[in-house]
């Protein structure tokens, strides 16, 4: 490793190599003082390392730009936009009969000492009751389909959910390591 | 520590009133964060258009999953993670519709362009005052996609390195890497308008 080797002090390369560590202040002691050393004796090198000081400057003292004056506004009409489709799924899912069903069977089949055959009886007289008046495909078309609108959302938001920022375990690293300190609500 | 305690504290407040429904909690939220989240983004893309729609995006979707929130975790680096999946999903879009018209363009780590394109920027970009300023943007944004990240996260943004290492999922010492070789070629791309005090 480069890091741990002594910077002949004609070794240009070997210095530009380290100058962003040195500008961090990330080497140890020693490397720190053959790198000053070698500064004292080489113009081009003092130069970079300017250059990079200068460098980080501007980028902390980056121009701070503006949303448009809309923003807000545009933001609330997604949002509705948003809510509003989650709204429509929620009303599409109450007409999710067949799922009812099977849920209804699930909850029948967990009473105690109760015979299955009666559960699935039930359920063969809920699905009965629910088909005269209602023409086949149009019920499945009515249970099923959310329209497309709402299909797209519903797919993106589980699209959103997949990958959702903190679901997963990286959510951890995200943890602000002054945890207790920072929520302590003494501070004034 | 103090000061950072309390803008904790504030958001902590602020994300559990919005998982209970409450908008003007959710809206308080955009207007403290929007102006950074955008700002990112747009250094990221090079678009004002672009930058306003997926800073939206953005807000929208931290909007959908406030619940999924974890409170340990700082609101600042939960929206800089979504911000940057976003910015990697519409580079990646743009590389494809570009594939179809160019040949493909290596984005390697190392492999940094030593010139700054001529590059005919967005209106939004002649606002920022200084020659040496739009020389900065420019070269930020012939940086590789990596290692513009990092740096706008860190130098930029004012994030550490562990915040970074964990929005990104990558190790430490790869995000100091990737801040190092950030730097030094930002500073070879600048080196001819910097001022000489040496
Ligand atoms: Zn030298």
């Amino acid at each position: 490793m480069i890091n741990r080797k002594n910077i002949p002090n004609d070794n240009c390369d070997m210095a530009d190599a380290l100058l962003p560590q040195f500008v961090a202040g990330e080497l140890s002691a020693r490397q720190t003082w053959q790198l000053e050393k070698h500064l004292t004796s080489c113009r081009d090198c003092s130069l970079k390392v300017e250059q990079l000081r200068q460098t980080i400057g501007l980028l902390q003292n980056c121009t701070k730009l503006d949303t448009s004056d809309d923003f807000m506004a545009k933001l609330h009409a997604r949002i509705d936009a948003v809510d509003a489709s989650a709204e429509d799924f929620k009303s599409s899912e109450q007409r999710t009969s067949f799922r009812d069903i099977f849920k209804r069977i699930g909850s029948v089949r967990r009473v105690p000492g109760l015979p299955i055959g009666v559960a699935l009886g039930v359920a063969a007289v809920l699905m009965i009751s629910l088909i005269p008046g209602i023409r086949p495909s149009q019920s499945a078309a009515n249970a099923y389909q959310p329209d497309a609108h709402t299909s797209t959302v519903v797919e993106a938001q589980l699209a959103q959910t997949a990958a959702d920022p903190l679901g997963d375990a990286a959510a951890d690293q995200l943890v602000v390591h002054q945890d207790s300190s920072t929520l302590d609500n003494s501070n004034p | 520590m103090v000061a950072v305690g309390n803008i904790m504290h504030a958001d902590f407040a602020l994300v559990q009133r919005a998982k209970a429904q409450d908008r003007a909690a959710f809206n308080e939220i955009v207007l403290r964060y929007k102006s950074k989240v955008y700002n990112y983004i747009f250094r990221q893309v090079g678009s004002a258009s672009d930058a306003e729609d997926l800073t939206q995006e953005t807000f929208v979707r931290a909007y959908l999953s406030i619940n999924s929130f974890q409170s340990r975790a700082s609101l600042n680096t939960w929206l800089f993670r979504i911000a940057t999946n976003l910015c990697i999903d519409q580079g990646r879009k743009n590389q494809r519709t570009r594939s179809f018209l160019a040949p493909p363009v290596r984005e390697d780590e190392d492999s940094v362009d030593q010139d700054i394109p001529d590059s005919s920027f967005d209106p939004q970009i002649l606002a920022l005052n200084s020659e040496l300023g739009v020389k900065l943007e420019a070269a930020l944004r012939s940086l590789p996609e990596k290692l513009r990240t990092v740096i706008l996260l860190y130098d930029v943004e004012g994030l550490s390195y562990d915040e970074i290492s964990g929005i990104l999922d990558c190790p430490l010492g790869t995000i100091k890497s990737r801040i190092f070789n950030a730097r030094s070629a930002l500073r070879e791309k600048l080196a001819p308008y910097l001022q000489s005090v040496v």
